[in-house]
């Protein structure tokens, strides 16, 4: 006698929980143009690749011993593969129960955390619903109420000191489900379908009176353009599936293997750009295009922004050089000059974390006229996050190249790199640095001398002049004040160079940093 | 509509008048800030309505430039 019929009832059981929430609540997902969590994980692994872990969950109805129907569980996970690596893939079902708590069976969303930290596999949360976290219908379920605890935070707090988290947030989504959104190293919005708040339009309304549609309330655009809670902002699905491979592309599985080199080169490491002669106006007044910089410095096409809209003073992303994946900085002098601001800070803040939690080296083109200024600024707390920002580049560990593309001015100039170690950098001949620009510092240092001189104005030019002639690069060198300046067109073959020494020296200090990340 | 100082700054120039029609993309004014001169554009094309600041004051992030109307 084989086991036959228990073999056809475990596929019977597999196609009843692909039902999901039943076709109705399925149509319902599809008109308000989002794909359904099964749909979801398969476009976002390699075909045929997920391996689903309790697919049998569910609630079941039986009649007579036998099973007729089975409200499968609303949280699906499991293993599959991105690019040929393994992951840990998990969502919530929006067609069950809108994703909430009382639908879910025996926290399944725990275990696919408590795998990845295991297994030590990046992980992905799809999430569509409160990811776990409570809804009334509990109390009326459990006929008593209980004390708040936030399933497996030890374990997902855990995972951001030792694999790469990526948050995506598919739908309105609220309270724990934001939270593990957010709980990440990469996360993600959908514009116009997905929302993220910690309460929604109704409970809002009855807590502080305020009226609002939950697109006003958490749409992309409050949080990955105002609030910075999120990265990135999509236009698809499909474009948030890229976004997630590509990211994962950079990253290693773990803190202790060193990130993957991409298997194809196909950009010379001896690449030369004429443009980058030209490419910094010789008027200080005048900005540049930063991310042409880049695209003309590192591998073609392997730039990979994050966090685009919030903090724009600074840029950061991934990318590669002659193949090899680094963290990479830069300033925008077309965004507030390039100052430091509060929410640029915070953003240098994590992207560093990043960076060293994985031993991605960091290269920092730098264009820096100091922390933002004025009473904004002020109140904004800069000097503070700004300090945040500073602690960041000292605690780091990997190695790290800055290239001094024009100003190093002030505390956020000095902190292009750790002065206390190394400090490797390459200047271009456009390079212009100081304690405090000479226009405004005069003013502050030679006060005494302007304001009694009979023409205040025609003394200021004077000395200003007089400061300026001192300016040159070639001062500071002489003095070994920076130790080398370079044709800008090497700054490719350079930092190749530089990224392979780099690398054989990540592959001595693998493993956990003993700082812990926060999201 | 409006367009907005991106950031702290002082106003360097308005290029453009009251009645102008302005093309999406269009460069409107040059702002100077950490003393770097940043172009303004327009992210919506329409007609300027109103011109609330003037070369030479200082505006806060955020704050109206151009007002437009289509």
């Amino acid at each position: 006698m084989s086991w036959d019929p228990e073999v056809d009832e475990i596929r019977r059981r597999m196609a009843l929980a692909r039902e999901m929430g039943g076709e109705a609540n399925v149509r319902r997902q599809h008109e308000a143009g989002k794909l359904t969590v099964r749909e979801r994980i398969d476009r976002l692994v390699d075909p045929g690749s997920f391996h689903e872990i309790g697919a049998l969950t569910g609630k079941p109805v039986y009649e007579g011993g036998t099973l007729v129907a089975l409200t499968p569980s609303n949280y699906v996970v499991g293993t599959g593969r991105i690019d040929g690596r393994r992951v840990v893939v998990g969502g919530d079902d929006f067609t069950v129960r809108g994703g909430a708590a009382d639908g879910s069976i025996a926290y399944k969303a725990g275990y696919g955390e408590l795998m990845a930290r295991e297994l030590r596999l990046p992980i992905v949360r799809l999430v569509d619903g409160t990811g776990g976290g409570g809804s009334v219908k509990t109390l009326d379920e459990m006929k008593r109420t209980y004390v708040p605890a936030n399933p497996a935070w030890d374990v997902v707090v855990a995972l951001l000191s030792e694999v790469p988290v990526v948050g995506a947030c598919m739908g309105s989504v609220a309270g724990l489900g934001a939270a593990r959104v957010v709980t990440s190293h990469f996360s993600l919005m959908v514009r116009g379908t997905s929302q993220l708040f910690v309460a929604g339009p109704p409970v809002v309304e009855r807590g502080v009176g305020e009226v609002v549609t939950k697109e006003e309330l958490g749409g992309s655009h409050v949080h990955a353009r105002e609030s910075g809670a999120v990265d990135n902002e999509v236009a698809s699905e499909d474009e948030a599936f890229a976004e997630i491979r590509r990211f994962l592309s950079y990253l290693p599985a773990n803190v202790w293997q060193a990130p993957p080199r991409a298997a194809e080169r196909t950009d010379p490491a001896d690449r030369r750009e004429e443009a980058l002669l030209s490419l910094v106006p010789r008027n200080r007044k005048r900005g540049y295009d930063v991310r042409r910089l880049l695209a003309l410095v590192l591998d073609r096409d392997s730039f990979f922004e994050i966090g685009r809209h919030y903090g724009r003073p600074l840029v950061t992303g991934l990318a590669r050089l002659d193949g090899y994946p680094v963290g990479v900085l830069a300033s925008d002098p077309l965004q507030g000059g390039g100052g430091l601001d509060a929410p640029g800070s915070e953003k240098m803040v994590r992207f560093i974390d990043l960076c060293d939690t994985f031993h991605l080296p960091c290269v920092n083109f730098v264009d820096q006229p100091g922390f933002l200024i004025g009473t904004g600024a002020e109140r904004a707390g800069t000097i503070r996050k700004g300090a945040r920002a500073l602690a960041a580049v000292y605690q780091a560990t990997v190695p790290w190249m800055s290239v001094i593309v024009r100003r190093v001015f002030g505390v956020a100039g000095a902190a292009h790199g750790n002065a206390s170690r190394l400090n490797l950098r390459y200047a271009w001949p456009s390079g212009d640095w100081g304690s405090l620009p000479i226009e405004g510092g005069v003013q502050a240092a030679y006060r005494r001398d302007i304001e009694s001189s009979p023409d205040p104005a025609a003394r200021r030019a004077e000395l200003e002049a007089k400061l300026d002639a001192l300016r040159s690069p070639f001062r500071t060198a002489e003095a070994f004040g920076i130790e080398e300046i370079i044709d800008p067109r090497d700054t490719r073959p350079l930092l190749c160079e530089w990224v392979a020494t780099a690398y054989e020296l990540v592959a001595t200090e693998l493993g956990p940093k003993r700082r812990g990340c926060r999201p | 509509v409006s367009v907005r100082a991106p950031s702290v700054g002082k106003v360097v120039e308005i290029l453009v008048a009251v009645g102008d029609h302005v093309a999406a993309g269009q460069e409107v004014a040059v702002i100077e800030s950490m003393k770097v001169e940043i172009p303004v554009v327009a992210e919506r094309a329409g007609t300027v309505a109103a011109i609330p600041v003037s070369a030479g004051e200082t505006v806060q992030a955020g704050q109206v430039l151009l007002a437009l109307r289509d």
